[in-house]
């Protein structure tokens, strides 16, 4: 009998028409950031790329929190003409704790399904209606989209309790009770959508929450990515002067877009009532076996998938599995729930990091190991901060710090002062790559054991408040993938920022 | 679903439970049929699944494995079509 891979290798199995297989491993994987583990670079859809948790600082709306979860990392804009559905066959999830034990109490799950219109238009003398191949056979507007011919929605459960075995209570729109939610297509152009930031604002959703009696809001869609990263020099063993100017370089994402699942919700039910601190992370699971369909139709899809959902992707601080987790174990990290992170606590009180930018640059490393600030920072919660949900690596933020008005908020957040910005939750303006290089250094060190403590390191890509909007969704309008700017000039800025 | 395929993923599940039960080898690893592994995964469509830890798995083929239609049935589509 042949081996397992052998029998990989068999002629029908290796092309199209065999089974292509995704068996995906039951013991392994989770991801935060942009492509930042070997497993989730496979599977775009279900890359978390960023998570924030923050109380909510538009005006009139400090009783409540926001949670974003961002997935499909370095969009395109002009990435058509299927662009960037969400994956029908993911099930993506937003988990909140509050029980002091790092396993969520409150889990939001997302799942999609793309309906294709098959929209026609008529060809030829006698007319004959012929199915368009495109996404739009004509403008769409705020209230007209006729045009369209793909259409995405989306429902939201809630289930308190273990994600899997918990109860689970459909979330619904306040103003009618659907529990069916419409995505707004993707920002394909100004002139498919000659107003998207309407068309877009249309699907921001008042919403039932089961077991609250203040409804929150809910958005789903494309949004300018708002995270600014030197990224390329960052990985090419930063190359660049990491105690040079602050705004000195260029955001390597300054013309992507990404996709948002946010979430506003009244702090008593983040909370259940169980203390000021709540913990948050998202995950994207997939089912465990994807067969390709050698022989797919209009209603037989590409693949067929089945089997128990498996976690792909994981995230709650930034550059967590990025900067800190080794290549090695960055899959399973993917795969793994906080309550287990005892076994990734190496990475975190004896980090490679700042020994490498020692060794490139000269400035000292913190001798201070085990590295006991970085665990409260990601692991703990910070003492007199953000402690109270568990050991794991969570995002942890205390909904007893007032949310700083968007002009003084600080970029550093806590480092800077500003104890409602990172890490006591993450805002969307809060530069989390100089703080964390910085925090990385030492920052929150005795000068005596973190002599680089006190740098003002930096990547070199400036991020504050003014790159985001000041009320939900926050994230703002994506990038038009058209009009095509001209050659050597940046694509326009979807407003605001630097 | 249809009689068939329900037939066909029952069997798949015997299959591959057979493989769990029986056949351990000296390090420990178990043999599995693999397309009937895959079907038993097909059909399962649960919510609240744990994941299959395949990591102790090692995967074999039966005859009839390299048949292109071998996952016609669970694919839903018309053999030799």
């Amino acid at each position: 009998m042949p081996s397992a891979s052998k029998r990989a290798g068999a002629p029908y199995v290796r092309v199209a028409a065999g089974v292509g297989l995704a068996l995906l491993c039951a013991a392994a994987v989770t991801a935060s950031s942009h492509r930042e583990a070997p497993g989730i670079s496979k599977t775009p859809k279900v890359d978390g790329t960023d998570f924030y948790l923050f109380r909510s600082y538009e005006a009139g709306r400090e009783n409540f929190v926001t949670v974003v979860a961002n997935y499909q990392p370095l969009q395109a804009p002009y990435g058509g003409p299927n662009y960037f559905l969400l994956d029908e066959n993911a099930l993506y999830e937003i988990h909140l704790e509050n029980s002091g034990d790092a396993v969520e109490d409150i889990t939001f799950q997302f799942r999609f399904t793309n309906t294709v219109r098959d929209l026609a238009i008529p060809v030829g003398p006698t007319g004959v209606p012929q199915p368009i191949a495109l996404t739009a056979k004509g403008p769409v507007t705020a209230g007209n989209d006729a045009n369209l011919n793909v259409v995405q929605t989306f429902t939201v459960d809630l289930v308190r309790g273990d994600r899997r075995s918990g109860d689970r209570f459909a979330v619904t729109n306040a103003a009618d009770g659907s529990s069916v939610f419409t995505k707004p297509y993707d920002y394909v152009g100004t002139k498919t959508f000659p107003d998207y930031a309407a068309y877009a604002a249309q699907y921001v959703y008042d919403v039932n929450l089961p077991g609250s009696a203040i409804p929150g809001r809910l958005f789903v869609g494309q949004r300018k990515d708002a995270f600014v990263v030197n990224l390329g020099e960052t990985f090419d063993l930063v190359n660049n002067n990491p105690l040079g100017p602050e705004n000195a370089k260029p955001d390597a994402l300054a013309d992507a877009n990404v996709t948002s699942l946010i979430l506003e919700l009244p702090i008593g039910f983040a909370t259940q009532g169980a203390g000021p601190v709540v913990g948050g992370w998202t995950t994207a699971s997939l089912r465990q076996a994807r067969v390709l369909n050698p022989k797919p139709d209009a209603t037989r899809p590409a693949t067929k998938d089945g089997g128990a959902w498996t976690q792909v992707s994981r995230l709650a601080n930034p550059l967590v599995n990025e900067l800190v987790v080794a290549l090695k174990d960055k899959d399973r990290f993917n795969a793994s729930e906080p309550k287990d992170d005892a076994q990734f606590l190496g990475y975190v009180t004896h980090p490679s990091f700042p020994a490498i930018l020692e060794a490139l640059f000269g400035v000292a490393a913190p001798t201070a190991v085990p590295r006991d600030d970085l665990v409260q920072v990601f692991v703990t919660g910070v003492p007199g901060l953000n402690q109270g949900a568990g050991v794991g690596e969570i995002m942890r933020l205390n909904t007893s710090v007032a949310p700083t008005p968007v002009a003084q908020q600080n970029r550093l957040g806590v480092l800077g002062g500003d104890l409602a910005g990172y890490p006591n939750g993450r805002r969307p303006g809060d530069d989390t790559v100089d703080i964390s290089l910085r925090a990385a250094m030492g920052a929150l060190l005795p000068a005596n054991v973190a002599p680089a403590g006190s740098l003002p390191l930096t990547d070199g890509a400036f991020l504050d408040a003014s790159f985001v909007d000041a009320g939900f969704p926050y994230l703002r309008t994506p990038l038009p993938g058209s009009p095509a700017a001209a050659p050597g000039v940046a694509p326009a800025a979807a407003g605001g920022g630097k | 679903m249809t009689r068939r395929v329900r037939r066909v993923g029952l069997a798949a599940l015997l299959v591959a439970t057979a493989g769990l039960g029986t056949g351990c080898g000296d390090d420990g690893a178990e043999p599995v049929n693999f397309n009937a592994f895959v079907k038993a995964q097909l059909l399962t469509q649960s919510e609240t699944a744990e994941p299959v830890d395949v990591n102790a798995l090692v995967f074999q083929a039966a005859p009839g494995d390299d048949d292109p239609a071998a996952f016609d049935d669970v694919l839903g589509v018309d053999s030799g079509g």
